[in-house]
Parts: structure tokens; sequence; C-alpha cells
């Protein structure tokens, strides 16, 4: 029998190079269809207009400008959160039920970091589209926009933005998995997305809820994928900040390990659906 | 030579849900399930030398893709073992994976809204292959393949041909050492289909690539494989050459004659079995061993116009040969049937007695 060569050396330059060439095919993908491209403007922007809309009214009638800036500042950050995070459950799960993950396993390259920076190359794509639409909307709001103080707001709220993706991707691929034992996850994929967008903050600023319930819904990891950048974007003092990025970091960590878990058992378990 | 594909008693069962009919069956599968288990592949062993080209046949679900899939390192299995190159496939090991493609004539690999050379461009940098290895194997393979005018267009504009030879560039620009081909030439025309098999003979030849390969077509099986595996049920029913199993499951030829003038079955039964007779055009089937003393006689006794001397077709002999495993496989479950079935008629007894 032939007998294994030896393992070659890892060699990041070249794995670099490899996700780089996959960024770059996910947003040439994106660029073939411009009708596609031009209604994914619009509808960005359509609900971000309703939102202003609504909570503005809301807020006038009270007659408190202060408060009416802040909420206005905090639903436009968390709007441009909530377009940007991607959601991997429902890409992992057609991968699986297609059969498309037997392509991708077959190459000498991880299924999921493959996934992740398609993913990466695509939103890049479409941030480029939304940060428009986004600079419109903010000219429009003029006075009812507050900008940050300081640029480290910008740096350090983009910094807690990239790995609130990560831990979204951690999270959101462990529950896709389940297709693996699960053939109809959906019901699981509509709890996260309530869960995750009321208890992170996407919804309603954790602030607002009664009963203290945002001190305690601190400690799960959804305010840390919309609630967390948004809040440094506002302004955190430096011990908030500390407090925020360090259950952050553990968080990124946990799910890092459940993901590594899941993936493993998965892949074990893995049928190969369709052919 | 080295053994490269080996397999040892590699089994791999699929449990599946069996719902009752109709609306009261999916309501009763809301609370009680019953599971059966199928063995897709059972006791598998194989042997495959370097540079060998073997021909993995069987019935629709008699467990090829399902053992190709395990041999790839996408399915672990249930019991068994098996090594490629060396490697646990389903380790799937990068050094592993470089050196291997499964090509599925029902899949595609290729990026759907990109033209091809963006999906070999990705390979290229997956496989780690040096820029100017690739341009040469690019070019190489494109012009063996016919592919300029195409590789620049939108993989999902292309023709079912034009994909499958873009998916063959894709598989083979790492030069893989082992080729697991599923069905490649599936869904093909004729031409395409010689084009497809010319090109993986080719391909053998120049590298001493170890494949193996599923087909319906035997046209498939006879032009590329020196070595033929077939499976049914799971478990391996043959193992040989074709001829061997033309002998051994077809012991006969057909002689097809053209007389001058009619002549009648009675006569012609002196040389074999008459198939057909009519207006001077007979067949007849004569021993594989006797065809030449009795196509001499034939020209002695009959004004014989024609003559020509008909293989079996392979299609025939593999269907003569399943319904042979399946006849034995049917023997070997009778006596448990009956033990299943016996107490079940037995209860049905006493119910009738009872009312």
């Amino acid at each position: 029998m032939i007998a294994q060569p030896n393992a070659s050396k890892y060699n990041w330059g070249r794995t670099f190079r490899r996700y780089w060439t996959l960024c770059k095919i996910s947003f040439q993908e994106r660029m073939e269809y411009r009708w596609n491209t031009l209604m994914y403007m619009v509808v960005v922007l359509l609900p971000m207009l309703v939102t202003m809309y609504l909570w503005t009214t809301v807020f006038n009638s009270q007659s408190n400008p202060a408060a009416t800036r802040n909420i206005i500042t905090y639903y436009v950050a968390a709007g441009f959160v909530n377009w940007r995070i991607a959601e991997f459950h429902w890409i992992f799960m057609f991968n699986i039920k297609e059969g498309r993950m037997a392509n991708f396993l077959l190459r000498p390259m991880s299924y999921p970091a493959t996934q992740f920076w398609y993913e990466v190359g695509g939103r890049t794509w479409s941030t480029i589209l939304t940060v428009p639409v986004f600079a419109v909307l903010i000219l429009a709001l003029g006075d009812n926009f507050q900008m940050p103080d300081s640029p480290a707001n910008w740096l350090l709220a983009t910094l807690a933005f990239l790995l609130s993706f990560v831990l979204n991707f951690f999270l959101t691929a462990s529950l896709g998995l389940i297709t693996v034992w699960q053939n109809q996850p959906e019901p699981f994929f509509w709890l996260y997305n309530i869960a995750v967008r009321w208890l992170g903050g996407a919804m309603l600023p954790l602030a607002l809820l009664p009963w203290g319930l945002g001190d305690w819904l601190q400690w799960l990891p959804f305010a840390y994928i919309y609630s967390l950048p948004v809040r440094i974007f506002q302004g955190l003092s430096a011990s908030q900040m500390v407090q925020g990025f360090g259950v952050q970091l553990c968080w990124l960590g946990m799910a890092g390990l459940i993901f590594r878990l899941v993936w493993r058992k998965a892949v074990q378990r893995y049928e190969v659906f369709e052919g | 030579m080295s053994v490269v594909v080996e397999t040892h008693k590699l089994t791999r069962v699929f449990r599946t849900y069996k719902k009752k009919e109709g609306f009261s069956g999916s309501l009763a599968g809301l609370f009680k399930r019953h599971y059966i288990e199928k063995k897709a592949a059972y006791d598998l062993n194989i042997s495959i030398q370097e540079g060998e080209v073997v021909a993995f046949l069987g019935p629709n679900g008699a467990g090829k893709t399902t053992t190709l899939k395990m041999l790839s390192g996408l399915l672990h299995p249930s019991s068994g073992d098996a090594h490629i190159l060396g490697y646990q496939p389903w380790k799937r090991e990068h050094a592993f994976l470089k050196q291997i493609a499964l090509v599925m004539g029902q899949r595609n690999q290729l990026w759907w809204d990109l033209p091809a050379i963006e999906s070999f461009n990705l390979q290229r940098e997956i496989y780690e292959v040096p820029p100017q290895i690739y341009r040469q194997r690019l070019a190489e393979l494109v012009e063996i393949l016919d592919l300029s005018k195409i590789i620049n267009t939108a993989v999902r504009k292309l023709s079912l041909g034009e994909r499958m030879k873009c998916e063959m560039v894709a598989a083979l620009l790492h030069r893989p050492k082992v080729l697991l081909l599923d069905e490649p030439t599936i869904g093909l025309d004729v031409i395409m289909q010689k084009k497809i098999r010319s090109f993986i003979k080719d391909y053998n030849h120049e590298h001493g690539a170890t494949i193996m390969l599923t087909s319906h077509y035997m046209d498939d099986v006879a032009a590329l494989a020196q070595r033929t595996l077939i499976i049914n049920h799971g478990r391996m029913v043959y193992e040989g050459n074709l001829e061997t199993l033309t002998e051994r499951y077809a012991p006969n030829k057909v002689l097809r004659v053209t007389f001058a003038k009619p002549i009648a079955s009675v006569d012609l039964a002196t040389l074999g079995t008459v198939i057909e007779n009519e207006s001077g055009l007979a067949r007849i089937q004569v021993p594989r061993d006797n065809v030449a003393e009795r196509s001499a006689a034939l020209f002695q006794k009959f004004p014989v116009a024609d003559l020509s001397i008909e293989e079996p077709q392979l299609d025939d002999i593999i269907h003569d040969l399943f319904l042979e495993t399946n006849q034995q496989e049917e023997k070997a479950i009778q006596p448990e049937l009956s033990a299943v079935i016996a107490p079940c008629e037995e209860t049905e007894r006493e119910v009738v007695a009872l009312r």
C-alpha cells in the first residue's frame, strides 16, 4: 500500500490567497445581476424610513429633542448593524439539504471558513451599496442624528461589529448544522431570529425594557451582536467599554468551542442528500 | 505496482423513517415512528492497483454512489475500514484531498453565475497549483476538450455536455492520482459520451491515474474498464474482468445468417437453438466454444449469403447476473420470512376461530 507522505507546513500566505480569491468570486457573483443591486438599495432604505418616521412621531410628541436624537441615532446604527450582520443558519441548511456542502468537503479547505469568507465578500459588496443609502438618510435626518464625539468611537464600534459578525457566525452556523439531525430545522431558526433581535436590542434598546430586564440581558450573547457596537457608537465610558469587550470575547470563545464540537459531530453524521 | 484503494468489510447503514400510507399514517407518525435500517454497502472488500481503471456497476440503489462517497471521504462508514493512497478518507486530510477528485455527473461544482474560468482560477488557489503549471495544464485541457469558446461564458448558460467538460477540467487541474467518476456521461449525447470516454482513457494512459467509475452505459465500461466490480443490494456479487463475466454469464453466441433461399427451422436446429427464422434471415444460438465448428457446418450444408457473429449485449449479461443474485437472496431470506409469517398466520387463524 502507498505510504502517506509527510504533511507539509501550514502556509498562511497561501491560505489567505485562497480565501481572498473566494471573496472576489462572491463579489463578482453579486455584480452579475444589476437589477438585484439596485433593488437591494431600495429594500435597505424603505424599512429604515418607516422606522425613522415612527420613532420621530413618538418622541416629537413628548417634546424632548435629546431623547429623539438619541433614539433616532440608535435605530440608524442598529439598522446598519442589522443589515450587515450575516446569518449563516439558512445558508448551512440549504447547502446541507441540497447536497452542495459535499462539493466543499471534497476540497482541501475548510467548509465553514469557505462559507464565512464567501459571505464576507458578499457583505463587503452590499456594504458598499448600503453606505450611500445610510449617508443620504443621515443627511436627511440633520440634527436628529448625533455623530460620535470622537473618531475612536467609530473605530471601536467597527471592531465590536467585526467581533459580533464572527460571534453571529459561530452561533448561526451551529444552528444551521442542526439540519444534519433535523431535516426541517426552520422552527429553531425562527426562535433564534426572534430571540436575537428582541433580546439583542435590534428591535428595541435594551435600556427601555421594563423591570431591569436590560441589565440581565447584558449577560446573554445576543446583546454582543446588535447592542454593543451601537452603544459604543453612541458613547460608552472606558469601564463599560472594557466590560463590553470582555464579555463579548468570552462569548466569542464559547461560541467558537460550541461550533467546533457541533461541526465535528455533524460531519460524522452528514449523509449527503441529492445524489 | 502498489494498492491504491483498499477497503475491508466496508459497511454503511442508513436509518430511515417508514411512513404508513395516507393521512392516518401521517397522524400516527406524529406519535410513534417505525424506522428501518438499510445496508447501502455491506462488507465490501475492494482492492485496486495503481493505474487501474475499474468499473463499479450495479442497478439503481445498489450502493455504488454510497461507496464512492465513503471512498472520497464524504461519508463515514458504519463499520469496516478503507484506505486510499494510505489515507483513511473520512479523516479528510488536506494531503489526501489534494490527490483525489470525485466527479458526479449530476452534481455541479462550478460557480453557476460566473464563467467557468473563475472556478478554474479558484481551483488553482485551493489546490495550490503553481501559476505556470496551471496555465500549461489549463491550455492543454481546454484544447483537448475544445473549450476555448466557452470558458468565459457564465456556467448557467452552458449546455449539459459543455458543463460536464468544464467539470472534468475543474476536477483534473490538480492532476489527481485517484479519480472517482460517478456517471460521468449521464444525459450526454453519443458524440459527447465518446469524447468524455476517450478523454478519461487518455488521462489514465498519460498520468497513470487510478480510476473507479460507475456508469449505466455499458459502452463506457467496455471502452474504459480493465476490471469490473458489480454490487447488488450493497453486496459484491462479481469481481473480475469483462471477458470472464461474459464467459460465465453468457455461455452462448448468436450466429446471424442471411441465406440465399429460405431454410426450414427444423434443418437449422441441428446447429443450435433457432431464435428467429424469417424470410431467409435466421439467428441461431450456439455454445461459445463451438462457434467456429458450427459456422463451418453452416457454410457446408446451406447456401449462406452472409454471416455475422453476435456477442450478447453487456446490459443483458449484467441483467441476468442481477436476476440470479436477486433469486439467491430471496432463497436465502425465505426461511427467515417463513419464521416471521408463520406466527402471524397462526394468530390470524386464532382470531377467525374466536369469531
